[in-house]
């Protein structure tokens, strides 16, 4: 058994996180994407990997209480299981650009109901068109042609917007079906040629031009946290964790690749799943 | 909450990055087994008398209606038309004469069970499982840069700087079912390899899966789950006993080796860790079991007589024993009535004199 908790990650600029098997070798760098609703997730281990090596900065010698000491050479038995585990992160809003908005956070039902387990909330009817925010008419235009709103919901704001977002009430929510959701989400998807020069001339390098498509910024993600509740027959504490990740309330992280050009800031909040809130408050 | 494991042996080296590792899913129920060992103590009365068996799945829901293992005697196309049908016939498996490539590993939700009971009448659907496997890379990084580990000095990595794991999701709106006999309280759980995280809910079983648990077993029963028979050290494909030196088949005293009315499919290896080492951190590796054989789930047996009983009330003794427990702890060759393996008598002498004529 495990103590539950969460975390939001809102991004700050783009993030790539990807190169998933197989898919490395072609000229655009896909981003890692979950198989049914075909959206960018994070992986479990990057979480865990990009948290682990900001605490070996500061606190070296605490992380392999936390997350697991590593298999020595010729060493039986000198690995040892983390206390803290993750999962990855899934979509919740991504920002869409609308042509009369000009942005709309959308969703579909299959993200907020993954949202709402995690947090250990009962399931609840998410109905498609259904949306939070000042509109002037019933029909969006959207990238895609025209979109019926329907029914306008409180709680999209309410409960499923959670309060560390930045300027969460300024732009409309929206949630569309789960089949429409994979070409909503290629179609808001960040996409750039990268190239890199040679340093005389102006001419590309050799295999110095790619794509990258990323997350654009403003999306929020959601992922699960687990703790165990005792070690060596001790109880472990969430707020030990927090003080010695040196995340009490949020903090910056930067996740994923080029970073070096300017992509990848986020910011996380971590939140307990038995304070049943969702975030900052 | 989010990925499973999928990968089982053949493990990828750097070097070699082109295949991948082996695939394997759902896990069995030895695997949710430590679970339990974990939350009740490995030596605690609950333990010693739990039972389990799976796996299964089902859609969120819908738990009671959990879907099983398709048996093999039923040729499904398209998981609509299930027209092609093995029958046993006297003394030979008889395939009805349009069988074309049929599907494999689908999955039967158990609802649909009682139209496995006669050969004609209405058939069933069957499904496709609900997961698919995603590929999923896990670079080994550099401590202060984020790039992949640089080569040792003398140009060799002895850690591996690429680890591929055969990660699977699990469709939002299904889940894995498993049988048990004792409860476990509802919670997250660390699930399977690589740490991956489940929430898990214990249900009480209901109709009509209960139903056909206990209903005696007829000449004819197919297994839901792989089976293990025979010897710690050897595998057979249906129950063994040892009389003296000598062992004998429990199910098919009167057959030889090639006749025998079992209809299956090649074996499924099998294996999985066990109990704790003596004066050793908890969280330390158990031991791995020995490598069995088992037959695949799925498998119809075809006996002279009805059993006349279920699959709880089997002896122990039919399967093989590890450690301190019976190969029946994990619910190995959980038998489930099929009227539908065999021609009536009447009926079947009809279509071998149709044959002859043909």
């Amino acid at each position: 058994m495990y103590h539950k908790a969460h975390g939001i990650i809102e991004t700050l600029a783009p993030l790539h996180v990807g190169a998933s098997a197989g898919e490395e070798t072609g000229n655009l760098n896909l981003i890692f994407r979950d198989q049914f609703t075909q959206t960018g997730i994070i992986p479990g281990s990057s979480i865990r990997g990009r948290l682990r090596a900001d605490m070996r900065e500061t606190k070296p010698d605490r992380v392999g209480f936390w997350y697991g000491k590593e298999a020595k050479e010729n060493q039986p038995n000198s690995t040892s299981e983390g206390i803290i585990k993750f999962e990855y992160a899934s979509l919740l809003w991504l920002p869409v650009f609308c042509p009369d908005r000009p942005v709309v956070r959308v969703t579909c039902p299959a993200l907020l109901e993954r949202y709402q387990r995690l947090r250990g909330r009962q399931p609840h009817n998410f109905k498609p068109y259904s949306y939070w925010g000042e509109i002037d008419s019933k029909l969006l235009f959207f990238n895609l042609g025209f979109l019926p709103l329907k029914e306008k919901r409180q709680e999209l704001f309410d409960e499923f917007m959670p309060s560390s977002v930045t300027n969460r009430d300024r732009y409309l929510l929206l949630v569309v079906d789960d089949k429409e959701m994979p070409m909503i989400h290629d179609m808001g998807l960040y996409r750039q040629s990268r190239v890199q020069l040679e340093d005389h001339r102006k001419q590309s390098k050799d295999k110095g031009f790619f794509n990258v498509e990323a997350l654009p910024e403003g999306t929020v993600l959601v992922f699960p946290i687990a703790m165990r509740n005792k070690f060596d027959n001790k109880p472990v504490d969430w707020q030990e964790y927090l003080k010695e990740q040196e995340i009490e309330k949020e903090k910056e992280l930067y996740f994923g690749g080029l970073e070096s050009v300017g992509f990848g800031r986020t910011q996380v909040t971590l939140a307990s799943g038995d304070q049943n809130n969702d975030g900052g408050n | 909450m989010g990925l499973l494991y999928g990968s089982a042996g053949g493990f990828l080296s750097p070097e070699n990055l082109v295949g991948r590792s082996n695939a394997s899913f759902p896990p069995s129920s030895a695997t949710l087994s430590g679970i339990f060992a974990a939350h009740y103590g490995d030596r605690s009365e609950e333990l010693l008398n739990l039972q389990l068996a799976g796996a299964f799945w089902a859609k969120i829901g819908k738990e009671q209606e959990f879907y099983v293992p398709t048996p093999f005697n039923s040729l499904f196309n398209d998981g609509k038309i299930g027209s092609d049908l093995i029958t046993w016939q006297c003394d030979r498996w008889h395939y009805s004469t349009n069988s074309s490539k049929a599907e494999e590993g689908t999955w039967l939700s158990i609802s649909e069970w009682d139209k496995l009971q006669t050969p004609d009448g209405e058939k069933p659907t069957v499904s496709k499982p609900p997961w698919e496997f995603v590929p999923h890379l896990h670079p080994r990084l550099e401590d202060d840069e984020r790039r992949v580990k640089r080569l040792d000095e003398n140009g060799t990595n002895n850690d591996g700087t690429l680890f591929l794991e055969n990660a699977v999701q699990l469709k939002p709106d299904a889940c894995l079912i498993y049988l048990s006999n004792i409860e476990l309280p509802s919670a997250w759980y660390r699930f399977g390899g690589e740490g991956h995280l489940v929430e898990i809910e214990s249900l009480k079983l209901d109709n009509p899966a209960k139903k056909w648990l206990e209903t005696p077993l007829p000449r004819s029963f197919a297994i839901v789950t792989p089976a293990v028979w025979g010897s710690n050290r050897l595998s057979y494909r249906e129950p063994m006993v040892k009389k003296g030196e000598q062992w004998y088949s429990v199910w098919f005293p009167n057959y030889k080796e090639y006749e025998k009315p079992i209809l299956t499919q090649r074996p499924k290896p099998t294996r999985y860790r066990l109990g704790k080492q003596e004066n050793h951190d908890p969280q330390q590796p158990k031991l791995l079991s020995r490598g069995r054989y088992a037959v695949p789930a799925g498998t119809i047996y075809v006996l002279d007589e009805p059993l006349n009983n279920t699959w709880q009330s089997w002896d122990d003794s039919w399967f093989p024993k590890e450690g301190h427990y019976y190969f029946k702890r994990w619910g190995y060759g959980l038998a489930l009535p099929l009227g539908n393996a065999i021609t009536p008598e009447s009926k079947s002498k009809s279509v071998l004199e149709n044959n002859i004529q043909e």
